[in-house]
């Protein structure tokens, strides 16, 4: 039933008790969901935390990056490619978690890289570098989609408590006292009717 | 012929580029296709196709040396060959790693690159070098599975080679001796870089086999990078190698060997210089790692 049908319901016993069956469902919905606020908004808050490593993470990447730009540099383009060409790239596949019954998009590493077959201790260093930076990095990423998500979440939990408080319950009150008026106003009628007639 | 050679040499040294030219293109002041010598190079070239027509005048300038005589040209062409194996090194790399792209220098005397880029089993690369003298003893068994260890059984094959080449050179016993001693020289400072990447023993047991007479050079760096290593061991043989043959043999053979240093290292550096600039480092690192004429 719409909010502005509310209006034109008859004053009965039977509406009563229909609007009070109902504010007493959506004040406990509301209540349900505020209690989802609250527990979304404490994972967040978890996860925040974690989003912390971010700037330790860029830095990591920039400074493993930097030493790779130099090294390739260095060694030269030649040398550089055909060396990276010994490397296994690693293999990373995307997934679907579920945050708190949220459904949040993942990276996840299904094989590491494998760089076991160079041998020179510069080209180990670097790699190894970049991709315990791009791991942290990964990590990092996951952790901010998820905020995103659950934040979105949060946001649409927030607008329906809102309207719940702001005006659906406002509103069912509004008309719950006005029929309870009207049907307390008929019974009164009704009452002295009663009384007028049984006088006579 | 031999005086000829080296003053065409000397001739084809003075046009190298100075430390003021190399500081004026990694600053921006000039392009490296205002010098005359690379003026191919166009603005809008790749990288890759920069890369190739450096390396082009190195060749360029190599060859038109070993063309001036029929007489030194195997060892001069020997010294270009270097580039060859360099592109062996890298096609074992791409055939034994995850053959993802790379590019070669464009160069081949007896294997180009188009033909290397061919060759897709490890056997093919050692057939083909057989075939064409490039090997003077057969493959050995490699213990540890690593390309590194075939790499340097290539780079120790390749001083054998050219030791042989310089054998049969006929030129003054004094000259021949000093060339002698400066490839020992130059084979034992990248044996020092084979024993960072390879267990000592390893190194000694391939160099032995490769007939090599030279012991890993000792070189004392005060951190454990082998980035660090090769620009000393670069920068060592200028200062004790090329040097000492530059003013001892002005005028003769070695001072070709000398020459091909430079024209290489000029190539090198460029190559830096370019690939800094498009990575985006900074003017005073690329500088840094550029190795000047002395």
């Amino acid at each position: 039933m719409a909010l502005q049908e509310l209006a034109f319901l008859p004053a009965s016993r039977g509406t009563l008790q229909y609007l009070r069956r109902k504010l007493e469902l959506v004040k406990r919905g509301k209540d349900v969901l505020q209690m989802r606020r609250d527990q979304l908004a404490k994972e967040v808050l978890a996860i925040m935390d974690e989003l912390r490593k971010r700037p330790e993470a860029e830095k990591q990447f920039i400074e493993a990056a930097r030493y790779a730009a130099i090294m390739r540099m260095a060694r030269g383009e030649h040398e550089f490619r055909s060396m990276s060409s010994l490397v296994k790239p690693p293999k990373l596949t995307h997934i679907i978690v579920s945050y708190q019954g949220i459904p949040v998009p993942q990276i996840r590493i299904t094989e590491e890289p494998d760089w076991t077959r160079l041998a020179d201790p510069d080209y180990r260093r670097v790699i190894e570098n970049l991709w315990n930076a791009v791991k942290t990095m990964i990590d990092v990423a996951n952790k901010e989609v998820a905020v995103e998500k659950i934040s979105d979440q949060l946001l649409y939990i927030n607008r329906v408590v809102n309207s719940l408080e702001k005006n659906v319950i406002p509103q069912l009150e509004s008309a719950l006292r006005r029929v309870e008026e009207k049907v307390v106003d008929e019974e009164l009628e009704d009452f002295v009717r009663v009384k007028i007639l049984g006088g006579k | 012929m031999e005086n000829y050679i080296a003053v065409r040499a000397h001739g084809l040294k003075s046009r190298l580029l100075t430390r003021n030219d190399y500081e004026q293109i990694v600053n921006g002041d000039k392009d490296v296709g205002a010098f005359k010598d690379y003026s191919l190079i166009g603005e809008k070239d790749t990288l890759e196709e920069k890369l190739e027509k450096i390396y082009r005048v190195y060749v360029s300038r190599i060859t038109l040396l070993a063309k001036a005589s029929q007489e030194y040209s195997p060892f001069i062409y020997a010294l270009l060959d270097r580039l060859e194996i360099e592109n062996l090194k890298i096609q074992l790399r791409h055939i034994l790693g995850y053959a993802r792209p790379v590019i070669y220098y464009p160069y081949g005397r007896h294997i180009g690159p188009a033909k290397i880029s061919t060759l897709k089993t490890e056997s093919s690369i050692w057939e083909a070098l057989r075939e064409r003298d490039l090997l003077t003893t057969d493959v050995p068994k490699f213990t540890t599975g690593l390309v590194a260890e075939r790499e340097a059984f290539l780079d120790f094959q390749y001083y054998s080679y050219l030791m042989k080449q310089l054998d049969a050179v006929r030129i003054d016993k004094e000259e021949k001796s000093e060339l002698k001693e400066a490839i020992k020289s130059e084979a034992s400072l990248h044996l020092a870089y084979w024993t960072r990447v390879l267990k000592p023993q390893t190194v000694e047991n391939l160099a032995k086999y490769s007939g090599l007479d030279a012991k890993p050079a000792e070189i004392t760096l005060k951190e454990e990078s082998t980035t660090d290593l090769l620009k000393t061991i670069h920068e060592t043989i200028m200062r004790k190698i090329i040097t000492r043959i530059e003013t001892r043999h002005f005028t003769t053979l070695p001072f070709v060997y000398a020459y091909n240093f430079y024209a290489k290292l000029e190539a090198q550096n460029l190559e830096k210089i370019l690939l800094g600039k498009i990575i985006g480092l900074p003017g005073e690192i690329i500088i840094r790692n550029l190795i000047f004429l002395e």
